[in-house]
């Protein structure tokens, strides 16, 4: 196991920002803790890197097997990789990238030859080879978070740890970027803990997503198990869309996804429940319906194929039946 | 964004009347004092001017006003980073008290202070009989003054870190941490330089003060000609003997003094501007 994090508690104040957790990481993975603003992820990510500490006596970290509770950033070699980069700024890329290795402590730093052909090779790595003597001001926003990700990588770091790492990024870079680091984390190896708020970002890039809320691990499991089989309703509806259903008669509610409702024609004898095309959206690869259901006055949106759409020759306004993969969650 | 200015929509005898009012209040008040005490040094020529400044007791003022100052602005330098990295870097309880304990020599008049040190050093202060038992002098002697001095100045460097320090956060040092640097390494290659042109602006405004200090210093020093007289002392001494001349001479070096440091600030404004506009 690369990390392993026992019952971890963390409170300010009377805040309680984490509230239990345990986790393990295995070696080489590349893990995404999820949730929302709020939810204790960059705390939990703090503790790892030694940035922050469990309440005293409330539980343990050890990284590569070894107890590191109570030992400070500095001698964890955990590789930190910060929101808003935090690169020095008055420093060059090379310098900050050199950094890490400056600072050592004079019998173990490397010769100055050493720590350039180390520097360079990272920025190639990183794919930043030409810019070593430009300040991180003169860098654009996605070429300064590969600085920061060159100068984490330059003490050899058990671990990665990225916080929010294209949080302040533009859409279409941070597309780029993310597909960038899922081949570059295969490339090095490294065990990599990167916190997000975004979904689609956790499922796309990660072996195993954690989801957080209110301070407590939800669910731990591959992007297709937390997506196709949600363990709370937390987890269900901050995983992508989804609509509540009632049963006539019953009080719980239902969970279903828009691509797992089946659309019949109203007269189809197999046909669960009754519905009316309120508003249809087919401006992209699906189209979107809104339903309102004839018997609880329930609103659902369903997905489903262009093709499908136009072979049934559905419209606003058609009553259509409907089959739904109904499961419990209540 | 272009840099040129919008010109101005006023009439012109607004503008005229704006700028001419400014500039006659600034000549009036400012100029023509400072003009004076130059005109005023060396009406007598400049032999007597060279004496006025040379005599025993001028020089004893200035070696004694720089020995303060020289004691004075490195503590308060020291004090004030050290205030600065507390309230900017770590929240504790009693922060904003701990602010409000900073502003305080702001706040209080400088012969309040002055008295103050009297009150607990004096002779028949707090600790005056276990200083005089040990045989130790404080007021009306050079550490009273350096005493006085180090309280005047001391919210000089505070107040310009802290800002500075609040909007730059706490990453920079998180990241030096997290790649292995010690504590002592984080500062010197990554706190100080970001501070570096506040903290040296700080510094001038507080040396400044420190040397034309007259309060504060006034209370505790005991006028000793010769031995406890800054050069703001030594001047008011000169002037209630009449002796007008030498005491102008005396002012002038100290409004030197204070044209240097201003010419300082403007040259370390114009390169801090120049860093915030290059970054």
């Amino acid at each position: 196991m690369s990390i392993v994090l026992k019952n971890i508690r963390r409170t300010f104040g009377t805040f309680q920002a984490l509230r239990g957790i345990n986790l393990e990481i295995a070696d080489h993975q590349l893990v995404a803790l999820l949730g929302p603003s709020g939810s204790g992820k960059t705390t939990l990510l703090r503790i790892i890197g030694g940035l922050d500490f469990p309440d005293p006596g409330n539980g343990s970290v050890s990284i590569h097997s070894e107890d590191v509770t109570e030992k400070p950033a500095a001698d964890r070699k955990a590789g930190f990789v910060f929101q808003h980069y935090a690169l020095f700024n008055h420093l060059s890329v090379f310098e900050n990238v050199a950094f890490g290795l400056e600072v050592r402590p004079r019998p173990t730093r490397p010769s100055k030859e050493a720590i350039r052909d180390r520097v360079l090779e990272l920025l190639r790595l990183v794919q930043l080879d030409g810019l070593e003597q430009r300040l991180p001001s003169e860098l654009s926003g996605g070429q300064r978070q590969r600085v920061a990700l060159a100068r984490a990588l330059a003490i050899d770091p058990k671990v990665l740890l990225l916080d929010e790492p294209f949080g302040a990024l533009d859409a279409k870079v941070r597309k780029d970027l993310r597909r960038w680091l899922r081949s570059f984390h295969q490339e090095i190896g490294v065990t990599t803990v990167f916190v997000t708020h975004d979904q689609q970002e956790a499922l796309e890039l990660a072996d195993v997503v954690v989801v957080m809320n209110q301070g407590q691990i939800e669910q731990t499991g591959s992007p297709q198990e937390v997506y196709d089989r949600p363990a709370t309703p937390f987890v269900y509806e901050f995983l992508g869309d989804v609509n509540k259903v009632r049963k006539p008669g019953r009080p719980d509610l239902f969970y279903v996804r828009p691509h797992e409702v089946r659309i019949l024609f109203a007269g189809d004898s197999s046909a669960e429940f009754h519905a009316k095309i309120e508003h249809l959206f087919a401006a992209g690869p699906s189209a979107r319906l809104s339903l309102r259901l004839t018997d609880s006055r329930d609103t659902l949106d369903a997905d489903m194929t262009r093709a499908q759409l136009e072979e049934m020759g559905l419209s606003e306004g058609d009553e259509v039946g409907l089959q739904l993969a109904l499961t419990s969650k209540t | 964004m272009s840099a040129t200015a919008r010109p101005s929509q006023d009439p012109l005898w607004t503008r005229l009347l704006l700028i001419g009012g400014t500039v006659g209040f600034l000549t009036l008040f400012l100029f023509v004092p400072l003009a004076l005490v130059f005109t005023e040094a060396l009406r007598k020529g400049l032999q007597v001017y060279a004496e006025a400044i040379t005599e025993e007791n001028a020089l004893s003022a200035i070696k004694l006003t720089l020995t303060v100052t020289a004691i004075s602005v490195p503590l308060n330098a020291v004090f004030g980073v050290a205030a600065a990295w507390a309230i900017a870097k770590f929240s504790f309880k009693g922060k904003s008290l701990l602010l409000a304990l900073i502003d305080l020599p702001f706040a209080v008049s400088p012969v309040v202070s002055g008295l103050v040190y009297v009150l607990l050093f004096g002779a028949r202060g707090l600790f005056g009989p276990w200083l005089d038992e040990h045989n130790i002098q404080i007021i009306f002697a050079v550490p009273g003054m350096v005493l006085a001095t180090v309280f005047v100045t001391f919210p000089f460097v505070a107040r310009e870190l802290i800002p500075l320090m609040q909007s730059q956060g706490n990453d920079e040092e998180y990241a030096a941490l997290s790649l292995g640097a010690s504590g002592w390494q984080t500062f010197r290659k990554v706190t100080l330089p970001n501070i570096k042109w506040a903290l040296f602006y700080g510094i001038i405004l507080c040396n400044a003060r420190a040397m034309g200090e007259f309060g504060a210093v006034s209370v505790v020093s005991g006028h000793i000609r010769g031995e406890t007289n800054t050069l703001p002392l030594h001047v008011e001494v000169l002037y209630n003997e009449y002796n007008s001349a030498a005491a102008f001479a005396c002012a002038s070096i100290l409004s030197l003094l204070g044209l240097l440091t201003l010419a300082l600030k403007t040259f370390i404004e114009w390169r801090a501007g120049l860093r915030r506009r290059h970054s």
